[in-house]
């Protein structure tokens, strides 16, 4: 444990505790003859006790002074909660209006005056972060190349200030799913495998995977055993993604299909929500929270705490006691 | 006079009034500054160039960049609150909106150390468009927020004279610092594939030595590509200058950390708030003060302290 002061220099007014040593500050009564009193061990031993208290008043109101506290640790907690990586598509296909809303809102181009398909996503992340706090969150935000923002970890006020982040402006430029996903996969690389890892991805699905491509996302949700789960949003004029059509159709006005198709077929756990469906934060969290929890280990840091009000609180103490003993001062011989 | 109501003890009960009192949190409504920045990366490839050097060891100027930035998070005061975001391409892209700072050091910290120049996703360097469009961003924060560019002011593909992009905001509406990194000679850009190998460097061939408006012309009538050293990079520090006195914004040479700190707590970069301030410490002085002066009151001068009695 360290300890530490918020305001060092209070230190240099510890020499007034060798005040008590000096003067005794207490009544005095003139006697005829001092040389024929004995020696009495109480009266010096009440003597040494005061002079004690107050040097360790002064000691404890100094440190008090200083802002005493004991400095911010690191612990090792036990959680429950699952590790979640949000795969957060970036492109500029996620400005454009989303598939619900008004005509007045959905119909505008000026941005800022509707609710984007991203700004929908990254609103539905951060109610979805703020519903599991024990859980570790992690953002890639994907465009053009995979941006990692945020590696895995418990706090609320990063992880929601990396969501709120990106929505502020418009998105970046084209869509590359695949290496996101690749990327994004490799957070869990040097992780202890705990139960539960999700990655959600969160997109319009307006991207094309190669084989290859397929291949290694494939392998790697498997090798890493996770769960993936598609928050789709779908674009105001888009068929969504359980319409039947053939592939040839869908790779033209819907490759969102396609990804949908292949993920189904990975063999891992794979849900697409509709984020049109009122209901698709809450199913999924429910589905999250089925996921069997092996406890987690995890570091977390105790902030530094103020201890000059105990400080305080032993210096009243002490102080009372000094007053007692000096309320029981004689004044004159009896 | 009862034993109660002398000075000394009087001193003392006041001392105790007054240590009681610190327990009501008593405070007073102080003006202080914080700090609250969005440091901008410049993630362009003419910051792979390793012009710069902190110590012996030659750093890109991505590096130095990274490298003094993780200084100032560790020297920073707490409570200061700290955003992230990346610069390339016409815009920079916010990361983090600003949090405070030591609750939230590793992640900060982590994130600065995997800002990388592979996270680009557009090959462009548009730094007065960067620079302006960065403080209509964050013009727009609920809160008031210094804006922390760090760049060489290299523009890819260069600027046309005749029509710069002009600065339509508000000057000054937005506080911050410009701050330059890398050497004054220009030398060549290495050019790396996405594993951070280098296979040479760009040749002036490779770029765009004129904007795009002239070398169309020039190809219309058949002048040729335009000679020139755009394939050339050095810190351009006439020009942020320029695009720093344009904006409102300070500019700063990135050299010793204590001169970026110096630029990041300056008065300008400090942020007014009310703040409660806690003054427990001046009860306790006082209180403190009681209790000694108790102690060097003296009665009566003829008898010895060792003989007195309790």
């Amino acid at each position: 444990m360290n300890y530490g002061l918020a305001t060092p220099w209070a230190l240099a007014l510890l020499p007034l505790a060798l005040l008590p040593l000096l003067r005794h500050g207490q009544q005095t009564l003139g006697y005829s003859s001092l040389a024929m009193l004995p020696r009495d061990g109480l009266s010096d031993l009440v003597d040494g006790l005061v002079r004690v208290v107050a040097m360790a008043a002064v000691i404890a109101m100094v440190f008090g002074i200083g802002g005493l506290f004991r400095a911010a640790e690191s612990v090792e907690r036990i959680g429950q909660g699952a590790q979640t990586v949000m795969l957060l598509d970036s492109s500029g296909s996620m400005d454009t209006a989303y598939a619900t809303g008004t005509a007045n809102t959905s119909r505008a181009a000026v941005w800022g005056t509707y609710l984007s398909k991203g700004q929908v996503a990254r609103r539905m992340l951060a109610e979805y972060a703020a519903q599991r706090p024990q859980d570790m969150f992690a953002l890639f935000v994907f465009s053009g190349n995979p941006i990692p923002v945020l590696s895995l970890t418990e706090k609320q006020s990063a992880i929601q200030a990396a969501i709120a982040a990106g929505g502020i402006e418009r998105g970046l430029a084209s869509t590359d799913l695949g290496t996101g996903l690749i990327r994004s996969l490799e957070y869990f690389k040097d992780q202890p495998f705990t139960g539960s890892r999700v990655v959600m991805l969160v997109s319009d699905g307006a991207a094309s995977l190669t084989i290859p491509v397929q291949d290694e996302i494939r392998n790697l949700l498997r090798k890493y055993r996770v769960s993936l789960y598609w928050f789709y949003l779908r674009a105001q004029f888009s068929p969504g993604l359980d319409t039947k059509m053939s592939s040839d159709t869908a790779s033209q006005i819907a490759p969102e299909q396609l990804v949908h198709k292949f993920f189904a077929g990975t063999g891992v756990p794979y849900r697409a929500y509709s984020a049109e469906n009122p209901n698709a934060l809450r199913e999924a969290i429910a589905e999250v929270n089925k996921l069997q929890n092996l406890p987690i280990r995890y570091q977390d840091v105790i902030p530094r705490r103020d201890l000059s009000a105990r400080c305080f609180g032993v210096a009243l103490a002490l102080m009372a006691v000094l007053l007692a003993a000096k309320c029981t001062e004689l004044e004159r011989w009896h | 006079m009862r034993a109660w109501r002398r000075p000394p003890a009087l001193l003392l009960l006041l001392a105790c009034v007054l240590l009681a009192a610190s327990f009501g949190a008593p405070h007073v409504d102080l003006e202080r500054s914080i700090y609250r920045y969005v440091l901008v990366f410049d993630i362009s490839q003419s910051m792979n160039v390793a012009d710069v050097s902190a110590g012996d060891t030659p750093l890109t100027r991505l590096e130095f960049a990274k490298q003094r930035a993780q200084e100032a998070l560790k020297s920073l005061p707490c409570g200061s609150e700290v955003g992230l975001a990346l610069f390339t391409g016409h815009r920079a892209f916010l990361m983090m909106t600003p949090i405070e700072l030591c609750a939230n050091f590793s992640e900060l910290s982590g994130m600065v150390t995997r800002v990388d120049w592979r996270m680009t996703w557009e090959e462009r360097s548009e730094i007065a468009k960067g620079v302006f469009r960065s403080l209509e961003l964050l013009r727009g924060f609920k809160d008031s927020t210094r804006l922390v560019f760090l760049t060489d002011g290299h523009e890819a593909p260069p600027i046309n004279p005749d029509v710069k992009p002009a600065f339509a905001g508000k000057v000054g509406a937005v506080k911050g610092v410009l701050v330059g990194v890398g050497g004054a000679r220009p030398v060549p850009i290495p050019k790396l594939d996405a594993e951070g190998k280098q296979h040479g460097d760009w040749k002036a061939e490779d770029v765009m030595q004129v904007d795009s408006f002239r070398a169309d012309e020039n190809q219309r009538e058949g002048r040729g590509a335009a000679a020139g050293t755009e394939h050339l990079s050095s810190l351009k520090e006439d020009y942020l200058r320029g695009l720093a006195k344009e904006t409102g914004l300070d500019y700063l040479r990135l050299d010793s950390s204590a001169g970026f700190m110096r630029a990041l707590t300056a008065p300008a970069m400090g942020i007014p708030r009310h703040q409660a301030t806690d003054i427990r410490w001046l009860f306790a002085l006082t209180a403190l003060l009681c209790l000694c002066l108790s102690l060097l009151r003296v009665t009566s001068k003829d008898a010895p302290a060792s003989s007195s009695r309790a």
